[in-house]
C-alpha cells in the first residue's frame, strides 16, 4: 500500500513540477507574445492589408475609404521633407517600386565630409557609396507615409549618426546645421514643399536665431512642421535612465507634435482608443503650442524592413512587419495632411495650397476629441472626415 | 531493487518538495540580463567639429559594453527608443560650476534586441559638452558610466534586467577606473539535476506500477 501511495503522489508532483521544464517555459513565452500584440510579426497578406489598406491600423481612421475605396492618391503637388538617419540604394529603390505602396523620392539632401551640400536625384549615385552606416529607420518611416499618401513627393534629408568608432556615418547633417534649414527655406518654392516630418529627436536645443528665421519663413509659406512626441511615457519625454529630456524639436512652438493611439487592444487590456502606453506628452495648456497636438496609430502598424530585389517582379521591395513608436504615428498624420492638401486642391480645382491654419481647422474638425487633453491632444484624425472637409473647403474657396 | 527504488523515491520527493522550490525561487528573482561597461578608452577632445557649441569643450569617450544573458535561452529586451549613444554618463565635478551635457540623437521607435546565452560585446561612443572653453583634459570629478537596458520594463515586457556602473575618478588628469564585474553562475546544472531526479523517479514509479499490475493479473489468472 505504501509504495502505491508514493507512486501516485509522486506522479502528481511530477506533472506539477513540469513547470521547470524548458518546453513549458517556451509555451509560456509564446503566450506573452500574444498578450503583447502583433508588434514584430510579419504582416500577413500585405497586398490586401497594406495595398488595399485593410489592416486595422488604416481602417481605424478611415484611410482605407479615402485611398482604397475612392482611389485618392497624391496628385504630385504635395511635397514632404522627411528628416531621418539616411537611405541606402536598395531602400531608395524599394520606396519607389514597392508594389503595395510607394512614393516618389525627388532627391536626397546630404552634407559631404567637406561641409558642402549634396543634392542627389539618382539613386545610382549612392549605390556604391559605403559612407552610410546608420539607416533603416528612415526607410520604415517613409513606408508608413507611402501607405497613406500614395505617390507623394519626398525630399529626404540625411542626418549624420554616430554609434561607435567602428560604425558611424561619414556624411550627413546635424540638426543645428544652419545650411540645412537655409536650403529648405530657399527651395520651398522650387519644390513646393508643404510638410516637414521628423521622427528623430534630441535632448539638446539646436535652433539658432538663423534657424528660427528659416522656420518663420517656412511657416509664412504655409509649410507645416510635424514631429514625433517620443516613447518614454512621460512629461516632456523624460528619459529616466539617462536623466535627460528628449524634447527637441517637440518643445519648439513652430512644430506640431504627434503621439500614438492604440487602434486595437494591446497588452491583454482594453486599450483601444487610448493613448499608447509609451506615448509621451507635454504642456497642459495650449498657449505657445508646446503640446501633443494629435494622436495617430503607432502601436502595431505596418512598416517596411529589409529591402531586397524581387527577381520575379523585377522590382525592389521590402518586407512588411508590424512596428511601434511615435516615429510611425508621425508619417501617418503627415500622410493624412497630404491627403487634406490634395482634397483642397481637388475641391478648389487648382494647386493653391491651404494655409496652415486652414489645415489645422480641418484636422480639428475631423479629430476624435473636441476638447484638448494633455496626453491625447485632440485625439486621432479621421482621414475620411478630414478629406471630405478639405474638399468642401476647397470648393467654398473656389 | 524495490527497496532501493522506494528509498530513492522518498529522497526525491523530499528534495523536490522541500529543497528545489527554494532553489528555483532564488533563481527566479535574479535578473536574466545584465549590462556593464567593460572598457573605457580613447577619451579625446574634439576640435573643429560641427558639433562644437560656444563656450564649451566637446569630448568623445569610447566604451566597450558587455550584455550578459544568464539564462539558457535567448532573451529579448525591449527598448522604448533607439538611442545614439545607448550608454549614459553622469558626473560630480570638483568644480561645481561645471556641467556636462550628453549629446543624444534618438529614433522614436520601439526596439527589440535578442541576446544569446552568455556575453554579447558592443561598442558605444559618448559625445558630451562640458561648459568651459578650451579644456585640455577631463575636469576633476567622479564620472559614472553605464548602459541602460530593457527600458520598456514593465510597460511592454516582463524580462528583468540589471545595469552595473563603472566609476571613473579623475584627479589632475589621472584616471582611476573601477569596473563592475558580472556575478554569473550558470544555472543549467542546477535545473538539469532537478529535472533528472524527477524524471528518473517518475520512471521508477511507473515501472513499479506496471510490475505490480502484472503480478496482480498473474494472481487472478
Amino acid at each position: 500500500m505504501i509504495p502505491k501511495k508514493f507512486d501516485k503522489i509522486f506522479l502528481i508532483l511530477f506533472v506539477m513540477l513540469m513547470g521547470v521544464s524548458p518546453s513549458f517555459r517556451i509555451a509560456n513565452s509564446q503566450m506573452t507574445l500574444i498578450l503583447n500584440g502583433t508588434v514584430g510579426d510579419d504582416v500577413p497578406n500585405p497586398s490586401v492589408k497594406v495595398g488595399q489598406l485593410q489592416d486595422t491600423a488604416y481602417t481605424y481612421t478611415g484611410a482605407d475609404c479615402v485611398v482604397n475605396d475612392y482611389g485618392i492618391t497624391i496628385d504630385g503637388h504635395v511635397t514632404v521633407v522627411v528628416i531621418d538617419d539616411g537611405l541606402v540604394y536598395r531602400e531608395w529603390r524599394a520606396l519607389e517600386e514597392n508594389p503595395e505602396a510607394n512614393v516618389d523620392i525627388m532627391g536626397f539632401l546630404t552634407e559631404d565630409t567637406s561641409g558642402s551640400i549634396d543634392w542627389i536625384t539618382d539613386p545610382e549615385d549612392i549605390r556604391y557609396d559605403y559612407g552610410q552606416k546608420i539607416y533603416g529607420h528612415g526607410f520604415a518611416v517613409i513606408s508608413v507615409l507611402a501607405s497613406i499618401a500614395r505617390d507623394v513627393e519626398v525630399i529626404f534629408v540625411d542626418l549624420q549618426f554616430y554609434e561607435s568608432p567602428f560604425k558611424y556615418d561619414r556624411y550627413g547633417f546635424e540638426l543645428d546645421d544652419e545650411s540645412l534649414w537655409d536650403w529648405i527655406a530657399n527651395n520651398q518654392s522650387t519644390f513646393d514643399i508643404d510638410i516637414i516630418s521628423s521622427s528623430v529627436a534630441t535632448n539638446s536645443t539646436y535652433a539658432t536665431s538663423s534657424i528660427l528665421d528659416d522656420w518663420d519663413d517656412l511657416i509664412d509659406n504655409d509649410v507645416m512642421m510635424i514631429c514625433a512626441a517620443g516613447n518614454n511615457n512621460s512629461y516632456m519625454n523624460y528619459n529616466s535612465p539617462k536623466d535627460v529630456y528628449i524634447c527637441y524639436p517637440q518643445n519648439y512652438t513652430e512644430w506640431y507634435v504627434v503621439g500614438s493611439i492604440d487602434h486595437e487592444n494591446r497588452s491583454g487590456e482594453s486599450t483601444k482608443n487610448q493613448r499608447s502606453s509609451f506615448s509621451s506628452w507635454f504642456e497642459n495648456y495650449t498657449a505657445g503650442n508646446r503640446i501633443v497636438n494629435w494622436l495617430s496609430p503607432g502601436n502595431g502598424i505596418p512598416v517596411l524592413e529589409d529591402p531586397y530585389r524581387d527577381t520575379v517582379l523585377n522590382v525592389f521591395r521590402g518586407t512588411w512587419r508590424y512596428g511601434a513608436g511615435t516615429s510611425f504615428s508621425t508619417p501617418y498624420l503627415t500622410g493624412i495632411i497630404a491627403l487634406v492638401i490634395t482634397g483642397y486642391h481637388n475641391g478648389l480645382g487648382t494647386y493653391t495650397d491651404p494655409t496652415i491654419q486652414k489645415i489645422i481647422d480641418i484636422l480639428d474638425y475631423a479629430s476624435s476629441r473636441s476638447t484638448f487633453n494633455q496626453k491625447m491632444g485632440y485625439g486621432y484624425v479621421d482621414t475620411y472626415l478630414a478629406y471630405g472637409k478639405a474638399y468642401t473647403e476647397g470648393r467654398l474657396a473656389s | 531493487m524495490n527497496k532501493i527504488a522506494r528509498n530513492f523515491l522518498v529522497i526525491s520527493i523530499i528534495f523536490c518538495v522541500l529543497v528545489s522550490p527554494f532553489v528555483l525561487i532564488v533563481r527566479g528573482e535574479q535578473s536574466k540580463i545584465v549590462s556593464r561597461i567593460s572598457d573605457v578608452s580613447e577619451i579625446t577632445i574634439i576640435q573643429d567639429s560641427e558639433l562644437n557649441k560656444p563656450n564649451t569643450t566637446l569630448f568623445r569617450m569610447n566604451l566597450t559594453v558587455e550584455i550578459l544573458n544568464k539564462d539558457i535561452e535567448n532573451q529579448t529586451v525591449t527598448e522604448l527608443s533607439d538611442d545614439y549613444p545607448k550608454s549614459a554618463i553622469k558626473v560630480t565635478f570638483e568644480n561645481t560650476s561645471l556641467e556636462l551635457e550628453l549629446i543624444l540623437y534618438v529614433h522614436l521607435t520601439i526596439m527589440r534586441y535578442t541576446y544569446v546565452t552568455g556575453i554579447t560585446t558592443e561598442y558605444d561612443s559618448l559625445y558630451f559638452y562640458i561648459n568651459q572653453f578650451n579644456l585640455t583634459q577631463l575636469p576633476d570629478g567622479n564620472y559614472t558610466v553605464w548602459r541602460p537596458i530593457n527600458t520598456a520594463y514593465p510597460l511592454i515586457n516582463s524580462t528583468t534586467a540589471e545595469m552595473l556602473f563603472t566609476i571613473i575618478h579623475v584627479s589632475s588628469g589621472e584616471l582611476n577606473i573601477s569596473y563592475s564585474e558580472f556575478d554569473y553562475y550558470p544555472t543549467e546544472v542546477t535545473s538539469m539535476s532537478v529535472i533528472t531526479v524527477i524524471v528518473v523517479s517518475a520512471m521508477l514509479s511507473l515501472m513499479g506500477m506496471i510490475k505490480r499490475r502484472k503480478t496482480q493479473k498473474t494472481k487472478k489468472d
